[in-house]
């Protein structure tokens, strides 16, 4: 039996590589990559305390719904970059600043 | 033997991700996310969500992944140079982070089990065998809405991303235009 | 295999609307095969074919579970192949099977063809679901059908505004009779919880009367209505019945329905339409009280009377066969009344077979004027009698068919009207004997009519014998040329004609031509059991029709005499007036016109179209205007008002608007103003966004836990 302090350890590793890896890229898809990182990373926590609930099994189930949402997002996100880069001829986000006030 | 695979896979996990936080080619980042995902759909298995891991072996490393990889060499000339993200916001960008790292592990020593939890491992209710049937049951009966609306979801994004990635006609690229950019030379 | 002979004529139907050639012989031959199983089945019901016991319930009656309310019985829905049921099967097909033959040719140029056949399948399919159905509630969906399909035929030529009003006309006359029947199917369904006639027979006599309440005795609850309701209930049945077979003081319709081919008033005339309220008599006869049978008795008289005294006046070839057909379902419906109804339904199967023989020949006729007016090129009314005369030289075979059938209608002893009309004479004479205890001198009116009709029918069928086939031709203004170009019918219309002629002869009935006692439709029609309220009146409704029959034997003799003399000095007195005194008929040009009081009583059918357009429809049209005097002066006042305190509320609005909403929304811009300027620090890259809510979010988990 896998103790549960190992999984939010690991999870919170993986989370914060995931973060860092997001804010410091300037390619749209190393962005993507990070924030893929982080969603596994909040899916292992939603596995690890799934054990508990062996009846009703909520975790897995929201894991299974974050899977299916990410790859959604994946697409959308990977769509979007193409149409950018297509229009822009960059995929960096640092240039691409139309938010700014 | 489960605890020294557990380790061995988030060993794995962990090593790829800090290998994708530290190169810069692109390529390298997305090859090692492979060896990530598949790390974490071991530790699933170990967990007792064989499903989870299976879905996560299909739709990560089969789907997400594949598209990446797309994107990378959609948006990049990768027969002259590697492919190079450039970084910024070095400083917080690491140290943040870290501090948050620091932080959560620091709050794990105040971690108490709720309630549910206690019962369930007081009970030895916990997870052991295989999930795919209760899983395949909740599906079409408790969560079956949210199961119909995650389809159409997926449907929505693949007509979406399809659109989106199509080339537009030159009049309705005007019209998006106006609102998205000022450097644009075209642009008024 | 009775829903076999149901659902055949509506097969053809459907499939002669999806042909797209023509689709006549497609009809005919389902109609054939419906003719054929008819006369199996009756002949299977046949009592000396078959006992009893062979017969399989299947066969008379089959029901199926339709649904179930809340509670109470299964709603069913089935077929109930009684004798009389059976006979009509029979009639219905052959009849309609011979209108089809001859509407091939009658037809032929018509560009509505197919639609037409398809409407006849469609008529004759609704008139056969009155006549199986077992339930009250199916035979009035049939019953509606029917109505649908004399719609459609007599508006066949629908651009004419004559057949569009005179469809309409029928349409609307007959919902009149149908509120009748559709109350009457309340009141039975709010007593006994079930409209199943079988079932109905049964809980009827069950039932009782006790202090003003109709008791009503089932398994479920015992429901009670006032006592009048069962009048009510019976008045109603007649109702539908008195819209349906043409009766007083719904008659207008008929003569209008003239407007449709002829071949269809044949039908509509014989068969299938007018029948149906008869027929209906007939079903519900043990459900009918003494009481309500007496007033049947009386608007049969009066009906009959009416019709024949109105065809006197008519130019209208057809229009003289309508009111014909009128007068004699006054018979009918007067011997339903008088509790003759073997003799009703017997002179329903005669009347069927010599009226469409009438309609036929006079289809051949006018198809032949009008055949000779298309040779010749010249245009005249060819249904105007006005333009006939001597018609007997020219169409022979016609003329023999037509005097068959005519003499028949008359009354003429050796044929088949005869007898028929002399049955339900006697049953008259039987009931006014017995009613005179109830009605005192007014209960010999009855049989008095009767009589009276029996006088004035072979005069006016004589005065049209007379008018189209003897004399001179009346033709004139140019349009002599077309009486040479006259030729008789093809030979495909000869066919019906002659099985119909043939039919109308009395010896296929009885062989002793002046006993009615011996035909075969009267031995087999037995008087069905009665099935009133127990207790009802102190006179049994049961012994009364008894005694009824039996006063009827002692003026058997009587009305045959009586009868016989009568239709002689009939027709003696037309060929006096209409041909020997009057020039052979050639003052009856195209000049002619109605001038006497009487004739143009006659002419114009007892004023009653004026009469109802002076009462019920000026009610009505006053009952619209008030409406809509309501509506503007007091709906649309309201109406006004309630427009006006919105437009009043929409000032109060606007005021307050102005006010307080505007100035929340000043305050609003002023906040977002302030958080724009706010904004202008951002620098608008995303990941620096993400690390400020990162270093927030940390903030919280530190604030949280430490």
């Amino acid at each position: 039996m896998i103790p549960l302090s190992h999984y939010l350890i690991l999870a919170t590793l993986l989370f914060c590589i995931g973060l860092a890896v997001t804010i410091t890229r300037k390619n749209a898809i190393a962005v993507l990559i990070g924030l893929e990182l982080m969603l596994n990373a909040a899916n292992i926590n939603l596995v690890a305390f799934s054990r508990y609930d062996g009846v009703q099994l909520q975790g897995q189930m929201f894991a299974l719904f974050v899977i299916v949402v990410a790859a959604a997002e994946a697409a959308v996100a990977l769509a979007l970059v193409v149409r950018v880069y297509g229009y822009y001829k960059i995929a960096d986000l640092d240039k691409l600043n139309r938010l700014k006030g | 033997m489960v605890l020294f695979l557990f380790y061995a896979f988030a060993a794995l996990t962990l090593a790829s991700a800090l290998v994708i936080l530290f190169t810069r080619n692109l390529l390298y980042a997305a090859f090692s996310l492979i060896f990530c995902f598949l790390g974490v759909a071991a530790i699933y298995v170990l967990s007792g969500a064989d499903f989870i891991g299976v879905t996560q072996i299909v739709v990560y490393v089969g789907g997400v992944l594949i598209l990446l990889i797309f994107g990378v060499m959609l948006t990049n000339r990768i027969s002259t140079s590697p492919v190079i993200t450039d970084l910024h916001n070095q400083f917080w960008g690491y140290l943040l982070p870290a501090g948050l790292l620091v932080l959560l592990i620091g709050t794990l020593g105040q971690l108490a089990l709720p309630d549910w939890a206690m019962r369930a491992q007081e009970n030895a209710t916990l997870v052991q065998a295989s999930t795919v049937e209760p899983l395949g049951v909740h599906l079409m009966t408790q969560y079956v809405l949210a199961f119909e609306l995650a389809g159409i979801l997926l449907l929505l994004a693949l007509v979406g991303a399809a659109t989106l990635a199509k080339p537009a006609a030159p009049e309705s690229i005007a019209v998006t235009s106006t609102g998205i950019n000022t450097q644009n030379p075209a642009q008024p | 295999m009775a829903a076999g002979v149901l659902l055949l004529p509506l097969l053809g139907a459907l499939l002669v609307l999806l042909l797209r050639g023509r689709g006549h012989w497609l009809m005919i031959g389902f109609q054939a095969v419906a003719l054929l199983i008819s006369v199996y089945l009756f002949s299977r019901l046949w009592p000396g074919n078959s006992d009893a016991a062979t017969i399989s319930p299947a066969l008379t009656h089959a029901r199926w579970n339709w649904f179930t309310p809340g509670a109470g019985y299964p709603f069913t829905l089935g077929i109930w192949l009684t004798i009389p049921a059976a006979l009509l099967l029979v009639v219905v097909n052959g009849v309609a099977l011979l209108v089809q033959l001859f509407s091939v040719v009658y037809m032929w140029k018509d560009p509505g063809f197919n639609r037409y056949f398809s409407f006849l399948g469609f008529f004759v399919f609704a008139m056969l679901g009155i006549v199986l159905a077992d339930n009250l509630f199916l035979i009035f969906c049939f019953w509606e059908g029917v109505g649908l399909a004399s719609y459609l035929l007599i508006g066949f030529w629908f651009n004419k505004p004559q057949a569009a009003a005179a469809a309409k006309k029928a349409f609307l006359v007959n919902r009149v009779g149908d509120i009748g029947f559709l109350i009457a199917l309340l009141i039975f369904y709010a007593q006994f919880r079930t409209l199943d006639l079988a079932a109905l027979f049964q809980l009827m006599p069950a039932s009782y009367i006790q202090s003003g309440d109709w008791q009503a005795v089932w398994s479920g609850a015992a429901g009670a209505l006032p006592a009048i309701l069962l009048t009510v209930a019976g008045f109603g049945l007649l109702m539908g019945a008195i819209g349906k077979s043409a009766q007083f003081p719904l008659q207008i319709w008929l003569p209008d329905a003239m407007e449709g081919p002829t071949p269809v008033s044949a039908l509509l005339h014989a068969a299938t339409m007018v029948a149906a309220g008869v027929y209906l008599l007939s079903r519900v006869f043990p459900l009918l009280t003494p009481m309500v049978l007496d007033i049947t008795a009386f608007i049969g008289a009066t009906t009959a009377f009416m019709g024949a005294f109105a065809a006197f006046a008519q130019h209208d070839i057809k229009k003289v066969l309508a009111f014909s057909t009128i007068s004699q379902l006054g018979y009918m419906v007067m011997g339903m009344g008088a509790g003759a109804y073997d003799a009703a339904l017997f002179h329903l199967l005669t009347h069927a077979f010599f009226k469409a023989g009438l309609f036929l020949s006079a289809g051949a006729v006018i198809y032949a004027l009008h055949e000779a007016a298309h040779r010749r090129h010249t245009h005249f009314d060819a249904q105007d009698m006005r333009n006939m005369g001597g018609l007997r030289r020219k169409l022979p075979f016609t003329f023999v068919i037509y005097l068959l059938c005519m003499l028949a209608l008359a009354g003429l002893p050796f044929l088949s009207g005869f007898l028929s009309k002399d049955a339900i004479l006697t049953g008259t004479m039987g009931w006014a004997s017995v009613a005179r205890k109830q009605w005192g001198i007014l209960a010999w009116l009855v049989p008095l009519a009767g009589f009276t009709t029996a006088l004035l029918t072979p005069i006016y069928m004589g005065r049209q014998l007379f008018l189209v086939f003897f004399g001179y031709n009346r033709l004139s203004d140019g349009n002599e040329v077309s009486y040479g170009a006259i030729r008789e019918v093809p030979m495909l219309m000869r066919f019906p004609l002659l099985v119909l002629a043939l039919l109308s002869l009395g010896i296929w009935f009885s062989f002793d031509a002046f006993d009615f006692q011996g035909a075969w439709p009267m031995r087999l029609l037995q008087l069905p059991q009665v099935a009133v309220p127990g207790s009802l009146t102190e006179y049994q409704a049961a012994n009364r029709l008894f005694d009824i029959r039996e006063a009827a034997f002692r003026y058997h003799t009587f009305t045959g005499v009586v009868s016989a003399i009568l239709v002689l000095m009939g027709l003696l007195l037309a060929y006096l007036i209409y041909h020997l005194f009057n020039g052979r008929g050639s003052f009856y040009n195209n000049k002619f016109v109605f001038r006497s009081r009487i004739t143009r009583l006659s002419y114009s059918n007892w004023h009653l179209d004026a009469i109802y357009r002076r009462t019920v429809i000026a009610f009505g049209l006053g009952l619209m205007h008030f409406a809509n005097w309501l509506d503007r002066k007091v709906i649309d006042r309201l109406v006004d008002l309630l427009g006006m305190s919105g437009v009043v509320f929409g000032h109060v609005v606007y005021w307050f608007d102005r006010t307080f909403i505007d100035g929340a929304v000043q305050v609003s811009v002023w906040v977002a103003g302030q958080a724009g300027h706010f904004s202008r620090s951002m620098s608008g890259r995303v990941q620096q966004y993400l690390l400020i809510m990162l270093a927030c979010m940390m903030a919280i988990i530190l604030w949280m836990f430490f």
